[in-house]
């Protein structure tokens, strides 16, 4: 579905993103993982018309969405989260959550339909006339995630939903994800909470430094040393193998 | 015909200097607060004229010279800008962008509205001693006024200059505009430095003020005028640049002067508006300034 | 908004109020108060479309006014067409200058101050423009005939500009109510709110403000119209200086930005302010010091204006019966 070839992103002299090749096939969950500062939401805001990136290709279901801007691309079906959560602050969840929806029709009955299926989806319906700038953090994200869910897109990219929630809020937001996906909505997510990572996605992409260092599942990219030593320091991974011989 | 004109363009460059160096001055103190503060100062031009005032009246009442009277003024002016600010603009805005917009143009329309009241419509003018004596350059012949008040523009400016970049004050100055959080965490009281910006800022108008006087005439929409001449030669020099603001002066000074030769008193006033709109749209950063 | 009974039946009174007005009222200066309390509540609400629901705040909102103005005059004097047909070249024109200054500035990426600064040179620009040409009458301005008739939009009496101003004033109203149902208005909010996040939901933002400020423009256009069948005569000053630009942008923070009824609630306030100040003290000037005090206050102490203090004192009201 998403094909990402040779992506770079230069800021004046910084290289945050450098030759970044990669897929995610429909019906997937993939996440990209990777030390703070590696660039991953310079991808993901590259990929989805924030940022023009320097060189390389981005194709959605085989066509080019590299120059659209970002509401073409929604319109196309790919939508992001921010990661940090940016709400309509004086419009409450229900009008929140009509906007993504009024994407996809004129009609203000069909979109408030629309608006409270995603919003009970998401677990928000009991929030539904609470003005966002009132919400809690783990609120927020699921307003975030809800707002963009409701544009009814082909592939979600979320970065870092799952921030500064606490190990419940996290375990309940999995759910609600794999919920996602089972209901046909392919995902691309941005996360550090390995738990989250490791329970969800089939495949993961490590970036470090701009660059893709590791691909697989989770399991195998944990146990890489390459990916080790990114995120350790050098000489992390022979410390380890060490450790676990003796 | 053509020729005609052409013979007057060096004469509206001169002109445009003299004009462009106080146009300098008033966009000197707005890029200031801009670049220290990032707000918009609408009430900038209503304080120019405000300023004019108060150097006609020290002159009617007082029989004092403008040009001695920007001792006075300038002073007057920073007082007044370090007032407003700190607790006017500072408290009541919240610091929000579009907070301060609205409440530094209600504090012009104060100031504009209450010179109408007190101070009448009618235009206002002074005549010096020297008014009318002036330098022949063949060509062209220099009102003693309008030259001292282009030496002392230049003074100011580089006095203002010397003030930013080789006193604690101007480096705290600078410090805050480049790093507000970062200032504040060495001790650096912001809000003091913000008061004082705002307050050096309208004491260039101070100055300006006087020095306008006796080369133009004061009415309570004189502010008016300038606002935009002082917008389009901070837009076109850069917000927040100092070499910016005076080339920009020039420029513009030459441009008004040069297009209202050619193309007539009103038409000339086109120009600048079309360069501020011609800029913004095409290169809001300006020549020298940074971020929009 | 979804209307309550309650308040539906307010409205219908309130709009049978000032159909009747006209009979119950006998002095025509009242009358010719009331008739501009409604004009400047019609071309606040142009501004609100922008600045209330989008939030891009505009200094130069007089443009249109004086476009249009210009517009209906010029055809009038010197082609002969009559003011019913030269309202709509008027609002046509206006909307034209909405798109062209909406495009340039909101193409450019202006946002906040920088808007705000290029509207008002904009206004500047047309301003020494009208002044210098020869078929805006340059500084000498246009004279237009007596004439009363509907065809021309001019009345004899009081009355007539009273009904025309309320036809406007209705229109704006029901555009505003429109926009709070709409896709549309939804969006702008949207737009207001985080255009950022407007964006990556799918709403173009471009496009949106861009149709916007062509309300604004069209909406602005007619007023120019009214004004000009009115007094019978525009000039520069008249047609493009500041005064105007801030009032509409006062009537509707006062009464409350975004709002349907906040332009209108903001007329009266400061008509009543203007009335009372002159009463007192008949220097002009005075009202609009007062006026920029309560700009003032108002951006600072009651952001959401009179209609969100009454909205906030409503609920209030609501969770303590509750």
């Amino acid at each position: 579905m998403l094909e990402v070839k040779g992506l770079t992103k230069r800021f004046g002299g910084l290289l945050a993103v450098s030759a970044v090749d990669l897929e995610v096939a429909k019906g997937e969950i993939v996440s990209l993982i990777g030390p703070n500062g590696a660039g991953k939401t310079t991808l993901f805001a590259s990929i989805s018309g924030f940022l023009k990136p320097d060189e390389g290709a981005v194709n959605l279901d085989g066509r080019s969405i590299i120059n659209l801007k970002s509401h073409k691309i929604c319109q196309q079906g790919m939508v992001r989260t921010f990661q940090i959560t940016q709400p309509f602050a004086t419009l409450n969840t229900l009008e929140n959550i009509m906007v993504g929806a009024y994407s996809n029709t004129n009609d203000k009955s069909i979109a408030r339909l629309n608006a409270e299926r995603v919003a009970d989806i998401v677990g928000m319906t009991s929030l539904l006339y609470q003005t966002a700038d009132g919400l809690t953090v783990a609120a927020r994200k699921r307003l975030e995630l809800a707002r963009a869910l409701a544009t009814n897109p082909k592939l979600l990219l979320l970065d870092e939903v799952m921030a500064g929630l606490n190990p419940t809020e996290i375990d309940e937001i999995v759910e609600v994800i794999k919920g996602i996906r089972d209901n046909g909505v392919t995902i691309f997510l941005i996360e550090h909470v390995m738990k989250a990572v490791v329970n969800l996605s089939d495949r993961t992409y490590v970036l470090n430094d701009g660059k893709l260092i590791a691909q697989g599942t989770p399991k195998s990219v944990a146990s890489d040393p390459v990916v080790i030593e990114a995120y350790l320091g050098l000489g992390a991974a022979k410390l380890m193998a060490d450790g676990n011989k003796s | 015909m053509f020729s005609e004109v052409l013979s007057l363009v060096p004469a509206g460059i001169i002109n445009g200097l003299m004009f462009g160096a106080i146009y300098a001055l008033v966009a000197l103190g707005l890029t200031l607060i801009y670049g220290v503060l990032h707000i918009i100062n609408f009430a900038h031009g209503a304080m120019l004229m405000l300023a004019m005032y108060m150097a006609y009246f020290l002159f009617k009442i007082f029989n004092i010279d403008p040009y001695v009277a920007i001792v006075i003024v300038t002073p007057a002016g920073f007082v007044f800008g370090y007032t407003i600010y700190r607790w006017g603009i500072g408290k009541l805005s919240g610091g929000r962008d579009q907070n301060i917009l609205l409440i530094t143009l209600g504090l012009s329309i104060i100031l504009e509205n209450s010179a109408l009241v007190f101070f009448s419509g009618d235009q206002q003018t002074i005549s010096l001693p020297y008014s009318y004596e002036a330098f022949d350059l063949g060509f062209l012949y220099l009102s003693y006024p309008k030259v001292i008040s282009f030496v002392a523009s230049l003074i100011i400016c580089l006095l203002l200059w010397m003030l930013m970049t080789l006193t604690d004050l101007g480096k705290a100055i600078r410090a805050v505009a480049k790093q507000r959080e970062g200032a504040r965490l060495v001790g650096i009281d912001v809000e003091h430095v913000f008061a004082v910006t705002f307050g050096i800022g309208v004491a260039c108008l101070g100055a300006a003020g006087c020095m306008l006087l006796p080369i133009f005439y004061v009415d309570p929409y004189t502010g008016n005028i300038f606002v935009i001449v002082a917008f389009t030669i901070v837009v076109l020099g850069g917000m927040g640049s100092i070499v910016g603001a005076l080339l920009g002066g020039f420029i513009i000074g030459i441009t008004e002067s040069v297009g209202g030769l050619i193309l007539g008193e009103s038409l000339g006033q086109v120009g600048i508006s079309l360069i501020f709109i011609l800029i913004l749209i095409f290169k809001p950063t300006g020549i020298f300034g940074s971020k929009v | 908004m979804t209307l309550s009974l309650k308040t539906v039946f307010l409205i219908l009174l309130g709009l049978l109020g000032a159909i009747l007005a006209p009979f119950g009222i006998s002095s025509k200066f009242q009358l010719d108060v009331l008739t501009m309390i409604f004009f400047t509540a019609y071309i606040g609400q142009s501004w609100n479309i922008l600045g209330g629901y989008a939030g891009q705040f505009s200094f130069g909102g007089v443009m249109f006014f004086g476009t249009g103005a210009y517009t209906s005059s010029i055809l009038l004097t010197s082609f002969g067409v009559p003011p019913i047909i030269g309202i709509f070249a008027a609002i046509f024109m206006g909307a034209l200058l909405g798109l062209t200054v909406g495009y340039l500035s909101f193409r450019s990426g202006l946002r906040g101050s920088y808007f705000a600064l290029i509207t008002l040179a904009f206004a500047e620009l047309l301003r020494v423009l009208a002044n210098s040409v020869e078929f805006t009458g340059g500084g000498v301005g246009l004279f237009l005939t007596y004439a009363p008739g509907l065809h021309n939009l001019q009345f004899n009496s009081p009355t007539g500009f009273y009904y025309f101003a309320l036809v406007l004033l209705i229109i704006s109203l029901a555009i505003a109510m429109w926009l709070e149902r709409s896709r549309f208005g939804a969006q702008l909010i949207a737009i207001r709110e985080n255009e950022d996040a407007a964006e990556a939901l799918g709403i173009d933002t471009l496009k949106c403000k861009i149709y916007a400020i062509m309300v604004m423009g069209g909406m602005g256009g007619a007023a120019g119209t009214f004004y000009s069948q009115k007094y019978l005569y525009i000039d520069p000053p008249i047609s493009y200086s500041i005064a105007l630009s801030v009032e509409m942008l006062l009537v509707t923070i006062v009464g409350g930005m975004g709002t349907v009824f906040g332009p209108l609630v903001g007329s009266f306030v400061l008509h009543t302010v203007n009335e009372f100040a002159r009463h007192f003290i008949d220097t002009p000037g005075v009202s609009l010091i007062v006026y920029g005090f309560i700009l003032i206050l108002i951006i600072s102490f009651l952001p959401n204006g009179l209609v969100g203090l009454f909205r906030w004192a409503r609920k209030k009201k609501d969770n303590n019966d509750a």
